[in-house]
């Protein structure tokens, strides 16, 4: 009896892919909780600076969907699987019915056994002419993990139409790390830049300094504090609107103060998407004077914890009471800050839609032509910025039950097996469990 | 020192940027009362002189500076302002000016667009969202259907070194002597189909070694004073040629040249017969970049200096016939055998 089963029509099938290659651009896993009316699929960067999550309606996205809980009746299943590997399965398939290759339908089904079965998630990808491709994928049991957002005190919000934002992101060059959103006299501003300061010849290798100015009247509804400096990792940015722009939506747009996160949200079809970044305190002489901010800070995290369970209805639809609370940023704070920040690879697609094709004029690259092939994958590695530090998001942990959720077969490493819950909160402490290697391994059993 | 212009013709200086930084990620920019000027001096390879007149890309030009003529100098990264210039494709209207961002000289490019209208925004999402956690954050929704004009205004800051006249001094153009032949090139799109073509199996016939870079074969282009251009591409297992009739070579103008007409090097190689050619030998990869100025859709004359060097003269067409002239000039060095 499977733990879980789905169905997924060709289009479902497309959209289930572009947010998995939006989670790509978070981190190398994909953490998935299924519940009895939707899946969530989720990621968190390994600054623990960017948290995107999908919610996958069960009703409306999937054709079919089935939870069916081994325990008790409320109970949740979580897991995590190596994204590339998820993607490899669905990449490059035709969605496109015209197509010979075309996919009819897609059957999920996941497997936890204990002792007989394997603990497996298992795709099967049904195309035209009756071909039928399978895929198990191992899986690792982990603790549901949520990133935190207070919707109470998120006193700030507007939102805009995903189409926008998604032509405002082409404005951005490459090599800039920070984005600053800035409201004053009406006019909203939108600015990607460096903090990075360059002199004599190397400042010919500064980035574009790009200001996006609108009018407030271009948004569909603003209602936020002026002259606020709201700034947030620009790749992280491009990342949530590149998916955003995919559909035609109203990406809306929370948030309190500098040093809290901004919630973006969206939603299209069955399909809600939420992002979760942390902003950076304001470098720029913010309006709120020093102590205030400071003191919010704190005044941040005490309540936001102590409040996690109310909070957990409102962001974290529905989830049970936690048996623990687990990560709290002051005991992170020690860590070695992350490497800093690479420039985030650019792609001038669909720029620039000329009538004679203005490309065929470029040189001829006659060196890397075999580089296309290959996915391209982030490290997830460099979201906190070289001069201010992303803080990270306040984050809440469902532990697992005793026996429940952690299947002692569906962990790879042996060492995962015996970690008590509270070592299991920063997810990059774990060691990845599925190489690519392993993964083309089961693939042939 | 001020410096403010509109752009008048965004496509044309786009484009003039994008053939000009394949060869080249700095430019040395000169700015005056009569005319803009590019110049790439990249450490090998192709140098580029480009004069434009002012009214070819700019409009309500002005410009201030304590030199003689008004005269600036920029030292300016290239691919951001191709970059930031590819930004205002859509836009209404486009300006720039030199000005000081947080103590950094920068080009400050303009740009007025207008952003997609809400008018086609309204079908398709939340019809029924009942189940929807996001629901009292989403209903809100209430886009102008008309769709009037949506306006942006896009700042693209490029950083720039202004330089002083000194340093600018000692920078000459090449001289070279009178060349032996000239000839108006044929589309270049086709010229550069069949060199890259050439290039690519010459490197894939060749003996392994050529990915490296150092031993990519070169191309023989020679031209006659009888309309001819031939352009060749040997190695040891292949030998491939392309022959071009029927080419004007134009008259030379008597004002141009230092002597008579006829003692120029180009009048004895017409006499000599259409089997005299003129010959240079060029790298492959750098004629394909060199040839990315056929963008532009300018009129070409390469001017051969045999064995030694191959000039292009690029005329670009001006925006009113009583302006000056705006040429790009190419000096493409010969390699020896």
């Amino acid at each position: 009896m499977p733990i879980l089963s789905f169905s997924l029509n060709p289009e479902s099938l497309g959209r289930l892919h572009d947010a998995l290659v939006c989670l790509g651009k978070f981190s190398e896993s994909v953490s998935i909780e299924a519940a009895h009316d939707k899946l969530i699929l989720y990621a968190l960067n390994s600054s623990k600076s960017a948290y995107a999550c999908f919610t996958l309606i069960g009703n409306r996205f999937f054709t079919k969907y089935q939870y069916s809980p081994q325990r008790r009746p409320k109970e949740k299943f979580n897991c995590k699987i190596y994204n590339k590997a998820l993607l490899s399965v669905f990449k490059g398939r035709s969605f496109d019915p015209e197509k010979e290759t075309a996919v009819e339908r897609c059957d999920v089904v996941v497997e936890d056994g204990e002792g007989k079965t394997k603990s497996r998630f298992i795709i099967k990808i049904i195309c035209r002419h009756g071909v039928l491709k399978t895929y198990r994928l191992t899986f690792e049991s982990i603790p549901s993990m949520h990133a935190v957002f207070s919707k109470e005190s998120a006193n700030n919000k507007w939102s805009t139409s995903s189409k926008t934002l998604r032509e405002f992101i082409e404005y951005f060059g490459p090599g800039t790390e920070q984005l600053d959103i800035y409201a004053e006299g009406g006019r909203v501003s939108f600015t990607s830049y460096t903090e990075k300061v360059m002199s004599g010849n190397e400042i010919l290798k500064q980035p574009l300094h790009t200001t996006i100015a609108i009018d407030i009247q271009e948004f569909a509804d603003f209602s936020a504090e002026e002259k606020l400096h709201l700034v947030i990792s620009v790749k992280d940015f491009k990342s949530i609107i590149t998916h955003a722009g995919l559909t035609n939506t109203m990406v809306k747009a929370m948030y309190s103060r500098p040093s809290n996160p901004l919630q973006l949200s969206y939603s299209d079809e069955g399909l809600l998407s939420e992002f979760i970044l942390m902003t950076i305190g304001d470098a720029r002489g913010s309006s709120a004077p020093k102590a205030g901010r400071a003191s919010s800070k704190i005044i941040s995290k005490q309540p936001l914890e102590a409040r996690s369970s109310s909070k957990r209805t409102a962001s974290v639809a529905e989830m049970g009471p936690p048996s623990a609370v687990a990560p709290s940023l002051s005991r992170k704070v020690s860590k070695p800050s992350p490497p800093p920040p690479q420039p985030s690879i650019q792609s001038n697609a669909l720029f620039f839609p000329e009538a004679d094709d203005d490309r065929r004029w470029d040189p001829v690259d006659h060196e890397d032509e075999d580089d296309g092939e290959m996915l391209l994958w982030d490290a997830g590695v460099n979201h906190a910025s070289s001069g201010q530090r992303l803080q990270r998001l306040e984050l809440q942990s469902q532990s697992v039950n005793s026996n429940s959720g952690m299947n002692v077969q569906a962990a790879r490493s042996n060492e995962y097996e015996e970690v008590p819950t509270q070592r299991l909160e920063p997810i990059e402490q774990v060691a990845p469990t599925q190489r690519l290697s392993e993964i083309r391994g089961i693939f042939d059993d | 020192m001020r410096f403010k212009t509109s752009v008048r013709n965004i496509n044309t200086f786009t484009k003039l940027t994008a053939s000009l930084s394949s060869l080249g990620k700095v430019a040395w920019v000169r700015l005056d009362d009569d005319n803009v000027r590019f110049t790439i001096i990249p450490e090998s390879g192709t140098q580029v002189w480009a004069s434009l007149s002012i009214d070819s890309i700019f409009e309500d030009y002005t410009i201030q500076s304590a030199i003689e003529n008004n005269t600036i100098n920029l030292e300016l990264p290239l691919p951001p302002l191709h970059r930031a210039l590819k930004s205002a494709f859509n836009a209404s209207s486009a300006s720039i000016r030199l000005t000081k961002k947080d103590g950094v000289p920068v080009l400050s490019l303009t740009i007025i667009t207008n952003t997609i209208s809400g008018g086609n925004n309204a079908n398709g999402f939340l019809n029924s969202a009942n189940d929807d956690p996001f629901e009292e954050t989403f209903r809100e929704e209430h886009l102008d259907a008309g769709g009037r004009d949506r306006e942006a205004v896009v700042t693209q800051d490029i950083p720039v070194r202004v330089l002083t006249p000194e340093s600018v001094e000692g920078i000459h153009e090449p001289r070279v002597r009178e060349p032996d032949a000239h000839v108006l090139l044929p589309s270049l799109i086709q010229l550069k189909a069949v060199s890259d073509r050439f290039t690519k199996l010459a490197m894939a016939t060749g003996n392994g070694a050529t990915k490296s870079g150092a031993a990519v074969p070169k191309l023989e282009l020679r031209a006659n004073m009888h309309g001819s251009l031939k352009l060749s591409i040997s190695t040891d297992a292949l030998n491939i040629e392309s022959v071009w009739t029927g080419l004007e070579n134009p008259e030379l103008d008597p004002g141009q040249v230092e002597n008579a007409v006829e003692e120029h090097p180009s009048s004895k190689l017409r006499a000599e017969g259409p089997d005299a050619w003129s010959t240079v030998r060029i790298d492959g990869r750098d004629w394909g970049k060199v040839l990315s100025v056929g963008r532009l859709g300018g009129r070409v004359i390469a001017c051969f200096v045999n064995e030694h060097a191959l000039i292009l003269y690029v005329y670009l067409a001006n925006y009113d016939e009583s302006g000056e002239e705006s040429v790009l000039t190419y000096y493409i060095s010969s390699f020896s055998l």
